[in-house]
């Protein structure tokens, strides 16, 4: 009696099981390379993302201190204590209507006469 | 064809060993997804899962000319876990504790004690301490500092704090919130659902080491900022009206004081501050007293500043001219069947004209205007300059004040109401009252809010002007605005408030204190009210100073109406407000310019 048995192996089956591990194994390592790059992409966006956070952080903290500096409590103390308040004589009223003469022409050469600018009407002193 | 051999046994003994082995496989797996599938995924979520809730930034408050008052800041709270910490560390701690102005010795003891003893239902227990605080609230440039000295176990969390730059300046229109974010009182509270934003949230998974990893997000939900909010307030007058308060404390230690500044035409409010006040980033140590808007909470009787009620709605009415003459001298008069002693004058007038009433605030010329309007009418115009009902400023607590409808009325009223007294209205109803006619007789409703901008600075909603009706016709407030010049005059109760070169309209008022039902003899409240230029107002500002200490009556000719000249001289310089004679000539001019073009 014999214990032994057979086992007949087609060598097209074993060329298509070949084929199917390099596949397989091919598909495999495609999968995990594909999974490291959205890895380290991910990672790069989450580090963007955290230096992002950070950047507003300190734009946010600048913008307080802005706006600390601005207040009037600060500024007037920075203005030097030789600066006088303007007097009404100081002052040169213009009526609502007035506008700002449009940009003069360029500079001609020496000796040109000096360009005619429209005096304002109202813009006069206050006698 | 190649074949291969195997023994019968070997192969039977390999497929049931290979059967037992995928069988207990089997068996595992079943057991781990099917038995204890709920247990273990539970514990494999809480380590993996992650949910991060993204704060959304509160918007800023800012003022006309878009300066902050209000913005968020981020803060950090130091502390440090004691297990990292070792005995060679000790000298880093006490370096941090020179940084951060404390005790070095507290800050060792506090990270020596490693652990706690807490009750849970099984006893005692001891626990590690993994957290102790060591700053409530550093900023970003002292947490990089600290940052560099890499102390183990020393970190911070962030968190964002509301920060008022200006401290106290604007305290009871901006409002603050509290520590964990609701808004209280003021513009933060009125506001609050534009200025909230909304949060956002991540939900993400982690690695052994709590690394976020980012491939793994399932959620995204961006948070959204809150908007800004410009107000009306212009930080220059607002500053300037609140020096101006600390030099009436300073002069007059009075028990409050309130200053309104706002545009007749718009009803814009330019600054409104009260005494006493507090600083906004201190709120957590204030009375809560300080924190009260007078200008829209307290009640008192406006006296003689009420009188341009009366007068105008005479006015309007053609009862008087300004030239009519009533003679002040007879205490009592006989009205619908019944004699009514009339209010006293703090001195004895013979007759007054109308205008001489208004100038020389004559209580008993008033009463007699109050007499020909009658009941009704006096109520009617009461209401319709804006006493007994709320300015609709928007701010929380706001009080209606007290005007009793005509049936409740005792025989007296029509007397004393034309004078100021029987009604109880706050500083912006009597600052309303005047600004009504300064704008022309239309009431409109005061605005602190201008408009709502996103973060770019674009507008969003704008708040335009909003008119609620008009009281009196254009003839008879230019009339009644024409007639309070007369009080900034020598002859006038306001003199101090007179302006060089400016014409001035305004009222003053002196109130008798009621305490415990009784008026008092010695405690006043001072007010003035006014608007200049006359003939084109451009600004109104009142004045109120409750208990001014002095001696003598706290007049509000003596005590309000320098208060007013002050903040007027500067508004003229700030707005670019023109003197009358430079008005009237550039006017002459203007109507020159359009006769030589041929337009008129």
């Amino acid at each position: 009696m014999s214990f032994a048995k057979q086992i007949t192996i087609n060598p097209i089956t074993i060329t298509l099981s070949l084929m199917i591990l390099l596949v397989a194994g091919f598909g495999g390592l495609s999968v995990v390379w594909m999974r490291t790059k959205i890895a380290q992409s991910a990672k790069r966006i989450t580090q963007i993302q955290s230096d992002h956070k950070q950047v507003n952080i300190k734009l946010q903290d600048i913008d307080a201190k802005i706006a600390e500096a601005h207040t009037p409590e600060v500024l007037k103390a920075g203005i030097p204590s030789s600066v006088r308040p303007s007097t009404q004589e100081q002052i040169i009223w213009v009526p609502d209507t007035y506008t700002i003469p449009q940009a003069l022409p360029p500079q001609p050469a020496l000796a040109s006469p000096t360009p005619v600018v429209q005096t304002p009407r109202f813009a006069v002193h206050r006698d | 064809m190649s074949t291969a051999f195997i023994s019968s046994i070997r192969y039977w003994l390999l497929l049931v060993s290979i059967s037992l082995v995928f069988t207990g496989f089997m068996g595992r797996l079943v057991y781990l997804q099917a038995i204890k599938h709920d247990e273990y995924s539970r514990i494999a979520n809480d380590h993996r899962k992650s949910s991060l809730t993204l704060q959304a930034r509160r918007g800023n408050i800012l003022d006309s000319h878009g300066n902050p008052l209000a913005v968020t800041q981020p803060r950090i709270e130091l502390g440090a876990d004691p297990q990292l910490i070792e005995s060679e560390d000790h000298e880093k701690i006490r370096e941090l504790a020179k940084l951060l102005e404390a005790d070095p010795e507290e800050f060792i003891k506090k990270i020596e004690r490693k652990t706690r003893i807490v009750k849970t239902d099984d006893g005692q227990r001891i626990r590690k301490i993994r957290w102790v605080k060591l700053a409530e609230s550093i900023d970003e440039e002292l947490y990089a500092k600290i940052q560099e000295m890499k102390i183990p176990g020393v970190y911070g969390n962030r968190n964002y704090t509301r920060t008022y730059p200006g401290g106290r300046l604007g305290a009871h229109v901006l409002g603050f919130l509290q520590k964990d974010g609701t808004p209280v009182t003021g513009i933060e509270r009125l506001m609050d659902y534009y200025l909230e934003g909304q949060d956002g949230w991540r939900e993400t998974e982690r690695d052994g080491r709590r690394r976020e990893l980012g491939q793994f997000e399932k959620q995204y939900v961006k948070p959204t900022d809150g908007d800004n909010v410009q107000l009306t307030i212009d930080q220059f007058v607002q500053n300037l009206i609140e020096e101006e308060i600390d030099k009436v404390v300073e002069a007059y230690n009075p028990y409050g004081c309130t200053v309104i500044v706002s545009e007749p035409g718009t009803g814009y409010v330019l600054g409104l501050a009260n005494y006493p006040t507090f600083n906004l980033n201190e709120s957590g140590r204030t009375e809560i007293a300080h924190m009260r808007n007078r200008a829209i909470t307290d009640i008192f009787e406006p006296g003689s500043t009420f009188k341009l009620v009366p007068v105008s709605a005479a006015l309007n009415e053609n009862l008087y001219s300004s030239d009519h003459v009533f003679d002040c001298s007879i205490p009592t008069v006989s009205y619908r069947g019944r004699t009514l002693k009339l209010p006293s004058d703090h001195r004895t007038y013979g007759s007054l004209t109308l205008r001489e009433v208004v100038m020389k605030s004559s209580n008993r010329g008033t009463a007699y205007v109050g007499l020909r309007l009658g009941e009704q009418a006096l109520y009617e115009y009461a209401r319709a300059f804006g006493y007994g009902q709320r300015t609709g400023l928007g701010l929380t607590g706001e009080v209606k004040g007290i005007l009793h409808p005509v049936k409740n009325w005792d025989g007296l009223t029509i007397t004393r109401l034309p004078i100021g007294y029987a009604v109880g209205a706050t500083p912006m109803q009597i600052h309303n009252s005047m600004a009504t006619v300064a704008n022309y007789g239309i009431l409109m409703q005061p605005q602190l809010v201008y408009r709502i901008t996103d973060k770019e600075g674009t507008p969003i909603i704008t708040f335009r002007p909003k008119a609620k009706h008009r009281a009196i016709s254009v003839d008879a407030a230019r009339s009644m605005g024409e007639m309070l010049t007369g009080v900034v005059t020598p002859l006038g109760t306001a003199r101090r408030a007179s302006l060089e070169g400016f014409s001035v309209s305004g009222k003053t008022g002196t109130t008798r204190k009621i305490i415990n039902g009784v008026y008092q003899h010695n405690k006043h409240t001072a007010s003035f009210s006014g608007y200049f230029p006359t003939k084109r107002p451009r600004v109104v500002i009142s004045v109120f100073v409750d208990e001014p200490k002095l001696d003598g009556p706290g007049y509000g000719g003596r005590v309000a109406a320098p208060v007013f000249r002050n903040i007027a001289t500067e508004l003229i310089k700030h707005m670019g407000i023109r003197p009358d004679d430079e008005e009237d000539r550039l006017a002459q001019n203007a109507l020159h310019d359009l006769n030589v073009r041929g337009k008129l």
